[in-house]
């Protein structure tokens, strides 16, 4: 079978300047993109089970909140000392509401929240505290553990990178 | 590697104190012994020199391993303070960041 120049042109290209260039061009967006907007992650561990399953991957989506405020059920990414290592968690309280847990159900400002998402839950109790101003207060989807085992909280608004694709 | 006394916070863990070496070589050969699937990696380090024979560095630490058959993964971020002693750097102190509180 013989290709027409074209597709044999398409597939197997000359070495030449031009190509180089795309080929450059292509290369340097994708490290842009995928070191600075869109960072994709390897989910390791359970805390966000079953929105998250260990072992799969997700992107971190940098821009969500440059123009946008964080809200109240929102999947964010939590940095440690930068950006290779992320907590993934949910948004359940914003600064100026008061977050409590009993018998593992979620209690914001006085109201038990109904939380779809969570499937596995123990009964948690965690006293009342109102989430200071420029903070969030983020915990995982997986309540199965006990609660001195996940790690949630309290966290500056500085910590967010972004948000979670899908 | 690390000086002697060298400080340890870990609040979480109620652990506020100076450390002398062969204490924090125990408690290290310890955790070894308890965790010993578990693999110690760090991410994201950076240092900085806010002084002269003074070094700050922050990184993360992550934690992989097995308990019981029950894969676990964790990360802690660290302050750790580092000092130039007779010509020699030493680890100084270690601070566990507790950015999230319950």
């Amino acid at each position: 079978m013989k290709l027409s120049p074209s597709i044999k042109n398409f597939f197997l290209p000359s070495l030449n300047r031009s190509l180089l260039r795309r080929i450059l061009i292509t290369g340097l967006s994708c490290y842009l993109i995928f070191t600075y907007l869109l960072i994709p992650m390897r989910i390791q561990g359970r805390s966000m089970e079953p929105t998250y399953k260990d072992g799969s991957f997700a992107f971190c989506w940098r821009p969500k909140y440059l123009y946008a405020e964080v809200k109240r059920s929102d999947i964010v990414t939590v940095r440690l000392s930068g950006k290779n290592t992320m907590f993934l968690k949910r948004v359940i309280g914003l600064s100026g509401d008061t977050i409590e847990f009993k018998n593992g159900m979620l209690i914001r400002n006085g109201t038990e929240v109904q939380e779809p998402y969570v499937k596995y839950r123990n009964p948690w109790n965690l006293k009342p505290r109102t989430v200071e101003a420029g903070h969030v207060y983020v915990v995982g989807d997986n309540r199965g553990t006990s609660m001195s085992r996940h790690r949630f909280g309290h966290v500056n608004q500085n910590r967010i990178m972004g948000g979670v694709i899908p | 590697m690390c000086s002697d006394p060298c400080a340890v916070q870990f609040l979480s863990f109620s652990i506020d104190r100076d450390f002398d070496r062969k204490e924090l070589t125990d408690h290290i050969l310890m955790m070894k012994k308890t965790l010993p699937t578990t693999r110690f990696t760090f991410h994201d380090t950076s240092i900085a020199f806010p002084e002269e024979n003074r070094a700050a560095i922050t990184t993360t630490l992550r934690l992989t391993g097995k308990i019981a058959n029950d894969r676990f993964t964790d990360a802690y971020e660290f302050d750790i303070g580092a000092e130039k002693i007779e010509g020699k750097w030493l680890f100084s102190s270690f601070t566990v960041v507790e950015f999230m509180e319950q």
